[in-house]
């Protein structure tokens, strides 16, 4: 044997302790990073369940919003508060042509 | 010696230790499991969202409005409870008046006081059960409310969502609707009205979803996800025509408060479709705040409040006596001169009058609103015929409409039981019973050539997947055309020649006749009591409805040609130009 080939797995053993060792590292950090964004990503998700929620909501108010205000009372009392009353008679057309369609 | 003793100390140990590791992870293994896997679980109960009810127009009745419950968590609250009280009472004060200042209320109708300071109390005394996780502190408040006390950042403070029924008309048409309120198990139940009979369709079903969530209950991402969707309630909409309902509604206030009535019902109806286009009782309640109002306003009276119907009832005779070819408009009445003597009882008109003989026809017997001429049709015609026209217009029965609480009224079950004055009485509507809603869907029939239909409040039913139409119920041809076109003829006369023509106004063709009942108690009739009710139909050319009003005990006048039929007048009046009519010139 030379002199190199007696070194050699002395140089194999180090390597691969500290490739192992790197590998641990990074699946360590790998594992750090995914628990970190699921975390993150977990409350990100309440906060867009919250908000589709809140929009939800807002729109339900506003279609009451909107209900309210064409309701019949509210247009009546709308109608009045603005100084229209109600005719004491009604007067009716007679539903006869036009002169012009007649000719 | 010693140096030997450590291996086996330390193989007792191994033993020990993979005894134990046997023992959690095989043994107790699967129950472990189950436990982590509830506390990582979360299971949610998704509420269904009620079905809305609409009015013909598409516009809503009764809908959704989000709303929310507060509570506290006493165990986690660190601030004191009565600093907490004292912030939130004022913001759940405003809330809760807000709330009752919008309620329609009855005439002298107070509802109980609160008080800021009340509240406060209320609030402490909740915040201070220590122990409690959850204590409910105000019910169905709106969002402006919400953001207020958010903004106030007390710990131990939370929201649920609790939905509010919204009503965008107030009290319209509450008896018809019924109302919203916690059922058996805690969820909303539809009570009374569209709501009550509707309940199955508008409740829908409540999904739960399943989710696994961390140590500071964010979810899993990657965990587990199991959702059932909620099956929303489908939605209906209505036949009630929301303007022909305030216009009603407005006249018939007027009218109880004018007439001092006790009560007062009416109803419209499409006499060729059966479609109920309005339907009012009063005093009524209002379904925002019912549990202020008396339980005896929640029924729909059209539907449910039965009664003698009295002279309206002398239509139906004659109805009966001219489709059985008995008589005709001018068949004289030859006994109309004096009381008429039916088995050892006198039959005599409401004022005690009598006519010549010879000038008493079957017209002027609905215009003089003739008992005796009346008893004479009846006798005619026969118990037997009687009975069987009675039974095809379903006296005694319901009408079938889609409306919870409906009452049948009492009627006889056979002719064996029907003795000659029972005739004769039942001839001018007394001795039986019915509600305003059956006499109304008879002469509607009158209305449309002799084809009677089914009442119905609903037209569809709405979910997701589309629009399901209800079709309408003809019941049947009841009397021939020619019976309805010459009865609408005389009940045309009966209204432009009766007690109330001074009052009418001019051009409005309505055929129509008068009743008034008095009220049986005890087996006798009331002296004062009556029951003033006016059934018609119009424009008698075309007619597009009928409509019937009804007075319970008015004390201005306990007649109805002086209380029912102006408010019958007073209502067709801004009903021609709502539909488009115009009276005869």
């Amino acid at each position: 044997l030379t002199k190199e080939e007696t070194h050699r797995p002395k140089l194999v053993l180090p390597l691969l302790a500290s490739l192992v060792a790197t590998l641990t590292l990074v699946l360590f950090v790998a594992t750090l990073v995914a628990s970190n964004t699921l975390a993150t990503e977990g409350g990100s998700t309440v906060d867009v369940n919250a908000e589709v929620l809140s929009l939800q909501n807002e729109n339900a108010n506003l279609e009451a919003q909107v209900a309210s205000l064409t309701s019949v009372s509210r247009i009546y009392n709308e109608a009045l508060a603005r100084g229209y009353v109600q005719p004491d008679k009604v007067m009716y057309a007679a539903p006869t042509s036009p002169v012009a369609l007649n000719r | 010696m010693r140096i030997r003793l450590i291996p086996i100390i330390f193989i007792f140990i191994l033993l020990a230790i993979a005894v134990r590791l046997f023992w959690w992870q095989v043994i107790k293994g699967p129950d472990l499991a189950r436990a982590a896997a509830v506390q990582r679980n979360s299971v949610t109960q998704i509420p269904a969202e009620r079905g809305s009810i609409y009015a013909s127009d598409g516009k809503v009745l009764a809908g959704n409005q989000p709303g929310f419950l507060l509570f506290a968590s006493p165990v986690d609250m660190k601030t004191n409870p009565r600093q907490v009280a004292n912030a939130l009472a004022p913001i759940v004060f405003a809330a809760e008046s807000e709330d009752r200042n919008s309620f329609t209320l009855n005439k002298d109708q107070k509802l109980p006081d609160i008080s800021q300071g009340g509240l406060e109390k209320e609030i402490e005394d909740s915040l201070n059960q220590k122990k409690s996780s959850y204590v409910p502190l105000a019910h169905r408040l709106v969002q402006k409310y919400v953001d207020q006390i958010t903004a106030l950042k007390i710990g131990g403070l939370g929201f649920d969502p609790e939905p509010r029924r919204f009503y965008p008309e107030g009290s319209l048409a509450a008896s018809t609707l019924g109302f919203v309120a916690s059922g058996p198990n805690g969820d909303p139940q539809g009570f009374y009205g569209l709501e009550g009979y509707y309940n199955g369709e508008l409740s829908g079903q409540s999904g739960l979803e399943r989710i696994e969530r961390d140590a500071s209950g964010q979810p899993i991402l990657i965990g587990s996800f199991d959702l059932q969707p909620p099956s929303d309630g489908r939605s209906i909409k209505s036949t009630i025509n929301r303007f022909i309902q305030f216009i009603v509604e407005q006249k018939l206030r007027e009218g109880l408060q004018k007439y001092g009535a006790k009560k007062a019902s009416a109803i419209v109806m499409d006499p060729k479709t059966g479609d109920v286009l309005a339907s009012v009782t009063v005093p009524s309640f209002d379904p925002r705040g019912f549990s202020f109002f008396n339980k005896d306003f929640y029924t729909d009276g059209v539907a449910s409040d039965t009664y003698e119907p009295g002279s309206t009832f002398k239509g139906v005779t004659m109805a009966i006596g001219l489709d059985t070819g008995t008589v005709t408009p001018t068949t004289i009445c030859p006994v109309c001169d004096k009381a008429y003597h039916v088995a050892d009882h006198d039959i005599q008109t409401w004022n005690d009058k009598y006519f010549a003989p010879g000038t008493e026809n079957m017209t002027t017997v609905l215009e003089h609103s003739d008992n005796v001429g009346a008893s004479w049709v009846s006798e005619r015609v026969g118990k037997d015929m009687f009975y069987k026209y009675t039974q095809s217009f379903g006296i005694g029965s319901k009408s079938g409409a889609d409306i919870e609480g409906e009452q049948a009224g009492v009627f006889y079950d056979s002719t064996r039981h029907i003795a000659p004055i029972d005739l004769a009485t039942m001839s001018f509507g007394q001795g039986f019973s019915l509600t305003a809603l059956k006499m109304s869907q008879i002469y509607g029939a009158f209305a449309n050539k002799g084809v009677m239909y089914q009442p119905r409040f609903v037209s569809q039913i709405i979910d997701r997947t589309g629009n399901i139409s209800l079709p309408t119920k003809p019941i049947g041809q009841l009397v021939k055309p020619e019976t309805s076109s010459t009865l609408t003829t005389m009940l045309e006369a009966a209204v432009e020649n009766g007690e109330a023509r001074r009052i009418i106004p001019h051009g409005y063709r309505i055929a129509g006749k008068t009743g008034t009942a008095q009220v049986p108690i005890a087996g006798h009739y009331d002296p004062k009591k009556t029951v003033a009710s006016f059934v018609g139909y119009g424009p008698v050319e075309d007619p597009k409805f009928v409509m019937l009003i009804k007075y319970t005990e008015p004390t201005a006048s306990p007649f109805a040609a002086l209380t029912a039929e102006p408010t019958f007048f007073d209502i067709v009046k801004e009903l021609y130009p709502y539909l488009g009519l115009a009276p005869t010139p």
